[in-house]
């Protein structure tokens, strides 16, 4: 992140540790330990029948069937439960404070999701509340190239946007093809270049060919300067003349960027022909696209998408909502994955980010996954999407204690989350949650 | 002349409140066999046996006869349920929602649609019937007025659909069924099809003020209509109304109660406004959407309201509980109000008993969620005779799975309709099948 | 110019009358015509000091030449009998509309079927002066509130000009200015169908449009020592305003309407190293411990319940919405048992006072209310050196209230601008005309949150 208040961040969040939002401020000593769980790390431990998680300063610091739990430790008794890694949602809009999209300009890399991320959107709570814990907050999909990510975890309550953003997790941009950005399907107004898919295509290789163009008059400006500085001037000669820098351009800046490999593409689409032709403009334009998102017919494509090394991340069975749409089968998930995609399954919803959980469970009865294979849809593939998985995405000693529990097993039909940690705080509690309604909310659920 | 006849004999079927025949000519005999059966009305049978014919199911139970030349479904390791019944969809009615409005004949243009009626528009080969179906939705509820985009304060009639047949008489099990309508909330109706509106700014002072005003307004002007549908139906009655009115014979139907009314409506100001104008207009109210109803159960339970509702939703205020719409149903069940989970969609109408499943987890009991997409959606609509649950005499239209219906894991093995074992292919199937290899 | 308008055809002879009288004459003719005054016996509340009880305040050529209970009466001065009354110094409005034209109703008109909204303004004008955008005549009908000095704003756009603080008094906007381009003013907002169309791109504008400032200069600058051989560089008036912003030689005068626009404020004031003034923060009591931290210059919006383009969607949430406008009333009484120092002012709502009297009943001390319309205003903007409390040597901007002043039962009897007499007409209940009831919150271009974000 070139956003400069972004070195900041860390310190805001150690304030809003102190602080102690959520429910309450630990010393970085202090222990927390699940105990009498069922844990279904989706890491190398695979399931423990009964097991305990030790946490310390936001980090798992124990996993496994005999942990001894340190005197002084935060009990959760977690038994008859089940402890998973928390949720992540490899695409959403959640929290974006304002228009989710800069639908003015074909490209708008030069804006940032970063910029309005608001901590205090009750949907980052209810999210919580369904064991999501992690998000890739993206720009609509108005235009060819829209604007920059935020990857975030739901420390809803925190004191700043910026203490949302997910520390080390690469940058990305947000890419769209087919109806949304050709305005296809969108009632009134001016038919705005591109209209069609031909657009689409002649929108981000022209943009990238601009942004060529910019590396290279930065590259040689920075070659000069180099070179200058490496002349020693002789003693009392004047110091050599700097070429006058380019001027900056956001924009170009952050396709320069994904030039270098260095801001992950996160590119919308549907139907086949225009993964292909996004596929053969990188390849041609030389940069790699990160994930597909959507990808709704990725299953007719899947060879393709394998090679070119790119993530799918799609819905469990949405259809037909849209033309483009209409080729989209539930079985998409299943075929990537045989094909060698790495699969998420997304919500691009507030709604549906809250049960994740079954829609990764849809999955084994569409196409036959497995069961492990179906739950790191919604873990630890998307975290290996964003390039977090060093962090999250399953049950690890040294990873960041981000866990939801579960009533029961996360694809079982009374299931429900009863706790989310992140980073080590409890952020969501549903007991103290139903324990703390008044008046008519009291009676939700026949007051069960 | 030829849609004047029509009317005529749609309000006679209204009238004699027929359950249609079986579209499709009955197989012979079939039974399936030692299945674990959710008759939903009789508690659950372990290996138990379902024989069917003509269409009907004769018995169930332990012990029973196959008749002579009887096809056998095993059903060992399996559980039969009735057919799934979503209450609220537009199956038939659209096939691509956004983007291909040819495709779309849910909402009619204009604000009185009462004539407009679903189950002349059914599109029987529409790919998103086989797929509900091959998924469990093997009955559907058919309705204009959906409730994207839909804009109408009289949408139109609605029927009974099963996911099966050829033309639209084949796929119609009863019709009409309700009138469906918008309550009236006061809040600007905008068509966003036609681009985005100049909307003038106003403090909430104003935008609250001005709700009340268009509110009362909209609902005296319904008022009004259903005054005159009533006058108007009982002058054709006596035989004096002389001269045909499409709109006010058809709205004459849901004015004398003779099919009730379906209201959407969420808010809980709204929803109380909605029953006490139906108590004060004698009209039959079922309340489509209810997001708010749990703060109205109350009323709701007082006068017989029954509610259709979504569960996958988000709460409609920010200080309400983050299960809102999760636990809504528990609610009303704990409550003794009459209420059916729906889908209000039509291609994720597949995903009816995972709403079922999420009120569960929510705190509705395991029958009572399966009940809300089967047996409950049948009475509210007056086939719980033929359809619902799995009872002698009953039409045979249940379906077999391979585990708990309510879990996401589980498949639809079986499928008959009206004691006919349907095709399980669909569009999803054979993509699937072309592209798993490629 | 002590006329009181009436009703009917006699006002616009009177008006042309006058005005013509008057064309001509520069603003040191006007006031020299301006004749002394002196107000006897009056309780004078001077904010930056005491409270004198049956003291004296003389105004003569423009300015205060003498407060305090002893003090000796010029004998050209017109005597006023003060018993009775109460002198505080003229409010200063430093967010306000009054004078600028009515807003458009959101949305864009794209192929829409409403009636097609008049052309907007330049939306995004650095380099204009927002004073020659203001209707005199519409503004002096603020003295009706106790408003002798407006910093005007339109109502809508996105970078508005240059801010100027200008004396409710004469007929030409150039005469009012006490104090040009004090600021360049601007709005985290959005455009709608013309970019920046969310408040992400309105970030990046303001990113950009400071690094192509800062560019710009330097760019002029470097042609400027050797210009030969080289191709002359575009002159760009709005680039040469960003460049004064980014230098911090220029003040960004920011509409801050959101509580996170406080943190993107100042994450911008960072980055480039700005000097900013804050105006809109009706609910920045939300941020207290960030503002104790930075102390900003604080202009506080008493426009609780601002117009918005919402409830179309059928679902509103009046419980939120009416919380918000309860606590945006709460925000000053708030801010100020903080400790936070803050200028209150009307955002664009139609009754400043109304809307003051409003934050005093939530909990605003009387006198916090009436320090945050005087003194403190003038100190954020730079004029307290001039204005913002009745000393002597100061602009002779003076309120006479009978009751307490800011209180429901107060009444202005007259209100001084540059020593100039206004008597405001005895009016039936209702607000006070502080010009077209639009104000410019507008909820920007929800065109995409109804399209289908999948």
């Amino acid at each position: 992140m070139k956003n400069p208040t972004f070195s900041k961040s860390a310190l805001l969040f150690a304030a809003l540790l102190a602080s102690g939002f959520g429910i309450r401020a630990e010393a970085q000593d202090a222990v927390t330990a699940i105990t009498n769980a069922k844990i279904m790390t989706v890491g190398p431990l695979g399931t423990i029948e009964k097991g305990t998680i030790l946490i310390k300063a936001g980090k798992i610091t124990a996993v496994g069937a005999d942990v001894a739990v340190p005197p002084g430790a935060t009990v959760i008794d977690a038994a008859g439960r089940v402890v998973t890694p928390g949720l992540i949602d490899a695409h959403s809009h959640t929290s974006i404070e304002d228009n989710v999209n800069e639908c003015t300009n074909i490209v708008t890399a030069e804006v940032r999701v970063a910029d309005v991320l608001d901590p205090k959107d009750i949907n980052l709570y209810r999210e919580l509340a369904g064991g999501l814990t992690a998000a890739n907050v993206l720009h609509g999909s108005c235009n060819s190239i829209g604007g920059q990510n935020a990857t975030i975890k739901l420390r809803y309550g925190a004191p700043s946007g910026d203490a949302l953003l997910f520390q080390g997790a690469p940058p990305g941009i947000k890419f769209a093809l087919g109806e949304n950005p050709k305005r296809a399907s969108f009632g009134g107004g001016a038919r705005r270049y591109p209209a069609t898919r031909m657009g689409v295509e002649v929108s981000i290789r022209n943009a990238f060919l601009e942004a060529k163009a910019y590396k290279k008059e930065w590259d040689d400006y920075e070659a000069a300067v180099k070179a200058a500085s490496a002349k020693r001037p002789a003693k009392g000669a004047p110091a050599a003349a700097l070429p006058p820098a380019p001027r900056k351009d956001l924009q170009m800046q952050a396709l320069k960027e994904v030039l270098e490999g260095k801001r992950l593409v996160h590119a919308h689409s549907y139907r086949a022909d225009e993964i292909l032709m996004l596929i053969n403009v990188a390849n041609e334009m030389g940069f790699k696209i990160a994930t597909f998102q959507h990808v709704l017919e990725g299953y007719k494509v899947a060879t393709e998408i394998a090679k070119h090394g790119a993530g799918g991340s799609t819905f469990s069975d949405w259809w037909a909502y849209k033309e483009e749409a209409y080729d989209a089968i539930p079985y998409n998930a299943a075929i990537m994955a045989s094909h060698g995609v790495l699969v998420s399954l997304n919500s691009d919803s507030d709604e549906l980010a809250r049960r994740l959980y079954w829609e990764a469970a849809k999955t084994v009865r569409y196409g036959g996954v497995s069961e492990d294979e179906a739950f790191k849809m919604v873990t630890l593939n998307p975290a290996k999407q964003l390039r977090i998985d060093k962090w999250v995405g399953s049950i690890e000693v040294g990873k960041d204690a981000d866990l939801a529990i579960f009533r029961s097993h996360p694809f079982a039909p009374d299931t429900r989350v009863e706790m989310t940690l992140v980073d080590g705080k409890v952020l969501f509690d549903r007991s103290k949650d139903v324990a703390a309604r008044k008046g008519v909310a009291a009676t939700l659920g026949g007051g069960q | 002349m030829r849609n004047n006849r029509y009317s005529a004999l749609t309000a006679a079927a209204a009238l004699a409140f027929a359950i249609a025949t079986p579209a499709l000519a009955a197989d012979g005999p079939l039974v399936i066999a030692g299945a674990r059966v959710v008759t939903v009305s009789g508690g659950v049978l372990e290996n138990a046996s379902i024989i069917i014919q003509n269409g009907r199911i004769s018995s169930v139970g332990s012990g029973l006869t196959a008749p002579a030349g009887a096809r056998i479904i095993d059903g060992k390791g399996k559980t039969v349920y009735p057919g799934l019944f979503d209450g609220l969809t537009y199956l038939g009615l659209a096939e691509v929602t956004q983007g291909a409005p040819g495709t779309v004949d849910m909402n009619e243009t204009g604000d009185i649609n009462p004539h407009a009626k679903a189950w002349v528009a059914l599109h029987p080969d529409s790919e998103l019937l086989p797929v509900a179906r091959a998924f469990g939705i093997t009955t559907a509820l058919s309705a204009p007025g959906s409730a994207q985009g839909g804009q109408s304060l009289i949408a139109g009639q609605s029927a009974v659909i099963r996911t099966v047949g050829d033309t639209p008489m084949a796929l119609t099990v009863k019709a009409p069924v309700a009138m469906h309508m918008r309550f009236p909330t006061g809040a600007p109706v905008i068509d966003f099809s036609q681009g985005f509106p100049n909307i003038e700014p106003k403090t909430f002072e104003q935008r609250v003020s001005e709700r009340k005003k268009n509110q009362e307004k909209e609902l005296l002007r319904l008022k009004g209509l259903l005054e005159e549908a009533r006058a108007y139906g009982e002058g054709q009655a006596a035989g004096t109304q002389l001269k045909v009115d499409l709109p006010m014979e058809a709205l004459a139907l849901a004015a004398m109660g003779k099919i009730p009314v379906v209201m959407r409506v969420n808010a809980e100001a709204d929803i109380k406004s909605a029953i006490k104008f139906a108590a004060e207009n004698k009209i039959k109210l079922i309340v489509a959407g209810g997001a708010e109803a749990w703060r109205c159960t109350e009323e709701l339970k007082k006068n017989d309201v029954a509610v259709l509702m979504g569960v996958d939703q988000l709460p409609t205020r920010e200080g309400d509980p983050y299960d809102a719409a999760y636990a809504n149903a528990a609610t009303l069940h704990k409550a003794g109000v009459r209420f059916a989970i729906v889908t209000d969609d039509a291609s994720n109408s597949r995903n009816l008993p995972f709403e079922a499943a999420m009120a569960h987890a929510f705190g509705l009991p395991r029958d009572a969620a399966i009940r809300a997409i089967t047996l409950s959606p049948a009475e509210i609509f007056g086939v719980a005779p033929a359809l619902g649950s799995i009872e002698p005499g009953k039409a045979a239209t249940l379906i077999m799975a391979n585990g708990d219906i309510l879990d996401h894991r589980t498949s639809v093995t079986s499928v008959i309709i009206d004691g006919q074992e349907t095709s399980l292919d669909n569009k999803h199937q054979r993509l699937y099948d072309k592209y798993k290899a490629r | 110019m002590n006329r009181h308008p009436r009703p009917g055809l006699a006002l616009r002879a009177v008006t042309g009358l006058v005005g013509a009288a008057l064309i001509g004459l520069s603003p040191a003719a006007e006031a020299a015509k301006v004749p002394s005054y002196a107000i006897t016996k009056a309780k004078v509340i001077t904010v930056s000091g005491a409270v004198i009880d049956n003291a004296t305040v003389v105004l003569r050529d423009g300015v205060v030449v003498d407060v305090g209970p002893s003090v000796t009466i010029p004998k050209d001065a017109r005597v006023i009998d003060g018993t009775g009354l109460t002198l505080t110094p003229g409010l200063i409005d430093a967010y306000s509309g009054a004078g600028m034209p009515a807003a458009r109703p959101a949305g864009g008109g794209a192929g829409g079927g409403a009636a097609a909204a008049a052309p907007a303004p330049n939306p995004i004008a650095p380099a204009s002066n927002i004073y020659e955008r203001v209707r005199a005549a519409d503004a002096l009908k603020a003295r009706d509130s106790g408003i002798t000095t407006i910093v005007p704003v339109p109502r809508e756009g996105l970078v508005f000009g240059a801010a100027a603080v200008m004396n409710l008094v004469g007929e030409r906007p150039e005469g009012m200015v006490v104090k040009q381009n004090i600021a360049l003013a601007a709005s985290l907002t959005t455009l709608g169908q013309r970019y920046p169309g969310s408040l992400m791109g309105t970030m990046a504008f303001f990113r950009q449009a400071l690094m192509d400032g800062a560019y710009h200069r330097a760019e002029m600058a470097s042609y400027e020592k050797a210009p030969g051989g080289r191709r002359r560089p575009a002159f760009d008036p709005g680039l040469d305003v960003w460049a004064d912003v980014a230098s911090g030689a220029l003040p960004l005068l920011l509409q801050t309407s959101r509580v996170g626009d406080l943190r993107r404020a100042f994450g911008l004031a960072d980055e480039f190293k700005l000097k900013v003034v804050l105006a809109g923060n009706t609910q920045a009591f939300e941020e207290a411990a960030l503002l104790k931290e930075r102390k900003p210059s604080l202009l506080v919006s008493v426009n609780f319940d601002p117009p918005k383009a919402g409830g179309f969607f059928g679902g509103s949430d009046d419980d939120k919405d009416r919380a918000e406008i309860e606590s945006a009333e709460k925000n000053p009484g708030a801010l100020h048992k903080e400790g936070i120092r803050f200028a209150l002012v009307s955002g664009f709502a139609n009754d400043f006072l109304a809307g003051i009297r409003k934050a005093i009943e939530k909990g605003l001390p009387k006198d916090a209310a009436l320090r945050a319309v005087t003194l403190t205003p003038a100190e954020i903007l730079g004029v307290a050196d001039r204005m913002g409390s009745i000393d002597k040597g100061k602009i002779a901007n003076v309120v006479v209230w009978s009751g307490e002043p800011l209180t429901k039962e107060a009444k202005i009897k007259m209100v001084f601008v540059d020593g100039e007499l206004y008597e405001p007409e005895e009016k039936p209940a209702g607000p006070p005309g502080g010009g077209p009831p639009r104000p410019g919150e507008v909820a920007g271009d929800v065109r995409a949150q109804i399209e289908v974000k999948r």
